[in-house]
């Protein structure tokens, strides 16, 4: 039996692959993290989305008591628990009877932090927090569960997000100025760069949501905000930046921004990709085009019978379009550069190894992408005067509302509701024709937001699916 | 902390979504479900794969809300079907050069017991523990190896307490009884 004993032991002293260890953590934590929102698309992996385990317990905002954990909490708190412990026992949201108790206990919490680091992390917390909150109302006004008070509600979780981002980043500065040691304000940069990841997923689909719903002024205040947080300083790469001085660190810190970057543009390419305009059209177009300069060369008289003899239709474009045929074209071109610049970008951050070109990279990337809603946006409006729109509707409109409104973005759906696809075509004919007039404003903010929704879809989505299958029963 | 209290603790944390308190799990138990792992499936490519997943799963298995008494017993218990499908799926299995393994596992031993426990710890790997039933190795590696009480192997296995000592008691019975054959 020593022996065995012995023998045992030695099995005991394995380890696993100290690379493949770390590897494979970075990995999965940047997989939980973004399949806890952007994954909302697919019901099968419903598990992922907080949210909808979050309006589980508002449903029954007493469910919580039942189960003893009221005991529960209190132990938690006086142990120092974490917002997010707390946060498992409080779904409540702005309107609900619980919501003030979860707010007091917040307050309660911070009061109770000794450092401005811990302060820090739990004013971030919070942020995405007030976001989730944003969202689970989002969520009952597109489940038509909403009641009179909703609308307000969603305003003031609204203006709790704004207060709260402008606390976390008053709060995360100061960590920033302060003298800790470095080792702290490493946890505060990886906080940061995972809650902003979090947060800007968070909010761009529930600006989605609302504004599938067409509530205006509500979708303009939402879109707002959304722009607000994505241009506050939690948002940025420099904070994060200024917090760590390990280069290396500092580039496993900043993963989740680099994904978020690469799906912004993988989207951002997708809708120019679906905006360009067909070759009949682009054939039509330099028929236009020659037929132009000649007229313009005084050669020929723009008559009727003449544009037919070039097999040109009746009208000149430019009557219709508005935009001559040399403009759309040109843009027609431009768009195409702009997709093989962003794929380049793209390339560029996958490997990128040092944080200012990762700036550089990823600013051109911010740019890119709203050249791209620009240019998308035109590219579709172009391709509706030139009749494109009757072959191929469904692409139109959905790029089409994506792009110009508050950001039905194509494909992208929101947890509970089913049928994806169809929900940005049924709520499309309404923003289509507002919009092009209504929302240029809009039309420049959305666009940086949206597209990161897509590309954490497809890549975390597949390795979800494998465990989803074998269940293990409960222990 | 009391085990308990810190383990539910955890559970309520990784449900509302807190990623850095699943790091800790990860960094806590990774060794162990990867030797469980590799030892059952005997190849180190496979065993990476899987205690990957094990994790993932057990992320989600917690995010679905379902009451976890125990986090390690829970990811031993994930690994542990896991490894079934495994072996349901891939029924030729590929072993791993064993020696290889047996080296890895005595390099911090004396150069001049070395090769001796080498050549003990390889036999006792090939002959012994992998000639076992799958249940005996099991219970074998989780008691012995990874050093879980026995009603934490009660829950992973899925039996009583008295089933799991009865299945123990045999599993290190055969495992004498082989290498007593072997010895002789």
């Amino acid at each position: 039996m020593n022996t065995l004993k012995r023998q045992f032991e030695s099995l005991s002293r394995l380890k696993a692959p100290a690379e493949w260890k770390q590897e494979t953590r970075n990995r999965l934590i940047a997989d939980i993290r973004f399949s806890s929102f952007n994954h909302a698309k697919s019901s099968r992996i419903s598990a992922f989305i907080p949210v909808l385990s979050v309006s589980k317990t508002f449903l029954n905002p007493f469910a919580w008591m039942q189960s003893g954990a009221v005991l529960m909490l209190i132990i938690m708190i006086a142990l120092g628990g974490s917002v997010a412990s707390v946060g498992a026992t409080f779904g409540s949201v702005p309107g609900d009877v619980l919501y003030p108790v979860k707010r007091t206990i917040e307050h309660v919490q911070i009061a109770l932090s000794p450092s401005d680091e811990d302060k820090a992390k739990i004013h971030l917390d919070l942020v995405s927090r007030r976001v989730e909150e944003f969202y689970v109302l989002t969520e009952r006004i597109q489940q038509n569960q909403e009641n009179d008070k909703t609308f307000g509600n969603v305003e003031k979780a609204l203006e709790e997000v704004e207060k709260q981002v402008k606390t976390a980043q008053t709060a995360v500065l100061k960590v920033k100025d302060s003298t800790l040691d470095q080792k702290k304000k490493d946890t505060i940069a990886r906080a940061l760069s995972q809650n902003t990841a979090h947060i800007e997923g968070v909010i761009d689909q529930a600006v989605n949501t609302l504004s599938q719903k067409g509530e205006n002024a509500l979708g303009k205040k939402a879109v707002q905000v959304q722009q607000n947080v994505h241009q506050s300083e939690l948002s940025k790469v420099e904070t994060v930046a200024s917090l760590v001085q390990d280069k290396v660190l500092l580039l496993t810190v900043l993963e989740p921004k680099k994904l978020v970057l690469v799906s912004k543009s993988t989207d951002a390419i997708q809708y120019i990709e679906a905006a360009l305009l067909s070759d009949d059209s682009v054939e039509q177009l330099q028929a236009e085009e020659r037929a132009l300069s000649a007229l313009k060369s005084g050669k020929i008289l723009n008559t009727a019978p003449v544009r037919k003899a070039f097999g040109l239709p009746e009208n000149p474009l430019d009557e219709t379009v508005k935009d001559s045929a040399f403009v759309i074209l040109g843009k027609q071109d431009s768009a195409r550069e702009l997709i093989k610049k962003l794929t380049a970008l793209q390339e560029a951050i996958k490997t990128e190894e040092s944080v200012e070109q990762l700036i550089e990279v990823g600013k051109n990337i911010e740019q890119g992408v709203q050249e791209a809603k620009i240019l998308t946006y035109d590219l579709t409006r172009f391709a509706k005067a030139l009749g494109e729109e009757a072959a191929s509707e469904e692409d139109q409109s959905s790029t089409d509302s994506g792009t110009i409104d508050t950001g039905v973005v194509k494909g992208i759906t929101v947890p509970v509701k089913d049928g994806s696809k169809d929900n940005p075509v049924v709520s499309k004919p309404v923003e289509n024709e507002k919009t092009p007039q209504e929302s240029p404003k809009i039309d420049k903010k959305t666009p940086q937001d949206k597209p990161k929704e897509q590309e954490p879809f497809t890549q975390p989505e597949n390795q979800n699916d494998k465990p989803q299958e074998p269940v293990p029963p409960a222990i | 902390m009391i085990p308990v209290i810190k383990n539910t603790i955890l559970v309520s944390k990784i449900k509302a979504g807190d990623s850095d308190a699943f790091g800790r799990v990860y960094d806590e138990h990774v060794d162990a479900i990867y030797r469980f792992v590799l030892y059952k499936v005997s190849h180190n490519a496979e065993a990476e794969d899987i205690t990957s997943e094990v994790f993932l799963k057990t992320w989600t298995y917690i995010r679905e809300g379902n009451h976890v008494q125990n986090i390690r017993a829970l990811l031993f218990r994930i690994a542990r079907n896991l490894v079934i499908d495994y072996y349901r799926a891939n029924k030729n299995r590929i072993h791993i050069a064993y020696e290889e393994l047996a080296d890895v596992l005595v390099t911090d031993i004396d150069s001049a017991d070395r090769e001796m426990y080498q050549k003990e710890i390889q036999e006792f790997l090939e002959q012994g523990l992998n000639t076992l039933k799958d249940e005996y190795k099991d219970v074998l590696l989780l008691r012995y190896v990874e050093g879980l009480s026995i009603s934490e192997i009660a829950h992973i296995m899925d039996r009583t307490n008295g089933a799991c000592r009865v299945l123990l008691h045999r599993a290190i019975s055969a495992l004498k009884k082989i290498k007593n054959d072997f010895n002789e």
